[in-house]
């Protein structure tokens, strides 16, 4: 199933989830991202980070441990954690198309940030289902003139 | 899978460069990431290498690239390239997991025709387990180290690589002089925007 194509209304709800997360489980940030490793929308304290490449390499992480426990037969993989010294990371499974990542410092334990990011990934799920329900309205760029992409990227 | 986020009004597209251990898959990411031309120098993204300690790409290479805004939508590309080695096929098809568009990074040398033949069959068979096809994505040929000695002429390998119903367009590069390497680029750019431009 594609990747559904997101309104304001997606982005505020993603925006209110991530919020009460990050409130209630004292995570550093959150991130919902896409497993091609496109950041889709982000929640606290991203200073000083590179979220954008924090997203890439998470999810590319996910995709390989998953496919390393597919090699061993295991087939029930939603999760996986990294132990930090100072900051660690939880990717949880949200569907199909998206993983949670949740950056939190090691004062607080991976049990909690498990307990408050469940009911996020669902309602997350719940949202992106809603999404895919809309079905799929195509992207208008019809008017583009097709001359501003004979070269997008130029040589300094 | 093209991202389409219509709050922000991103269209984000996912290129992998793809082909043979050392045939400049590498250079042609870090010759963008060096040259390409930002307004703002400071919000030029980062390139990422996952590299082995000989320098070798271990998992990939990233760098997302963010184009002109068209017609009110800001496109991003995020350019990836795989390892070349065949012993890291597995990591190959996670990269290509979600990809929008590939430019196959050949090797002119006649010794590496063999290399990059089996390549090529490789990344089929990878998109094909992701229920993807050539057919449904756009792709690009790109016969780099044209500058190197005993290289096959150029209808040598379109013979070889470029033989299949639909003729994609091609280019000559010499990688490490950033020759071909923006060519390259922006025809497959070119090529997902028309995709979008034509749905």
């Amino acid at each position: 199933m594609p990747f559904p194509q997101l309104l304001e209304a997606d982005m505020q709800f993603f925006d209110k989830v991530l919020s009460e997360l990050v409130r209630k489980s004292e995570a550093l940030l959150t991130m919902v991202v896409e497993k091609a490793g496109y950041l889709i929308h982000q929640y606290g304290n991203a200073e000083a980070l590179d979220t954008t490449t924090l997203a890439t390499l998470g999810s590319n992480a996910y995709n390989a441990t998953q496919f390393m426990a597919q090699l061993v037969n295991e087939h029930n993989f939603t999760s996986m954690y990294q132990q930090g010294e100072t900051y660690s990371t939880l990717i949880l499974n949200i569907d199909e198309n998206c993983i949670l990542v949740v950056i939190f410092g090691t004062d607080q334990t991976v049990g909690s940030m498990k307990y408050y990011a469940a009911p996020a990934v669902k309602r997350i799920s719940e949202q992106l289902k809603l999404a895919s329900a809309r079905g799929e309205t195509a992207l208008d760029l019809c008017d583009m003139d097709a001359t501003d992409v004979q070269a997008l990227f130029r040589r300094v | 899978m093209a991202i389409i986020n219509r709050a922000t009004k991103e269209l984000q597209l996912k290129i992998v460069y793809y082909g043979p251990a050392k045939s400049g898959k590498t250079t042609n990411l870090e010759q963008v990431h060096t040259n390409v031309q930002v307004p703002d120098t400071t919000q030029k993204g980062k390139m990422t290498s996952l590299a082995t300690s000989s320098d070798r790409t271990l998992f990939f290479d990233f760098f997302p690239l963010e184009a002109t805004t068209i017609k009110g939508f800001k496109t991003k590309f995020s350019l990836f390239t795989v390892p070349g080695q065949v012993i890291y096929n597995a990591t190959r098809q996670i990269v290509l997991r979600g990809v929008d568009g590939i430019v196959f990074v050949a090797d002119s040398q006649y010794d590496k025709m063999g290399e990059n033949i089996e390549t090529f069959g490789h990344m089929q068979d990878n998109l094909k387990s992701l229920n993807l096809s050539l057919e449904d994505i756009p792709y690009v040929m790109q016969y780099n180290k044209r500058d190197m000695g005993e290289v096959a002429p150029v209808e040598y390998l379109e013979y070889v690589l470029n033989n299949r119903e639909v003729h994609v367009p091609f280019f000559e590069a010499s990688a490490n002089k950033c020759e071909g390497v923006f060519e390259t680029l922006n025809m497959i750019t070119k090529l997902l925007i028309h995709k979008y431009l034509n749905k």
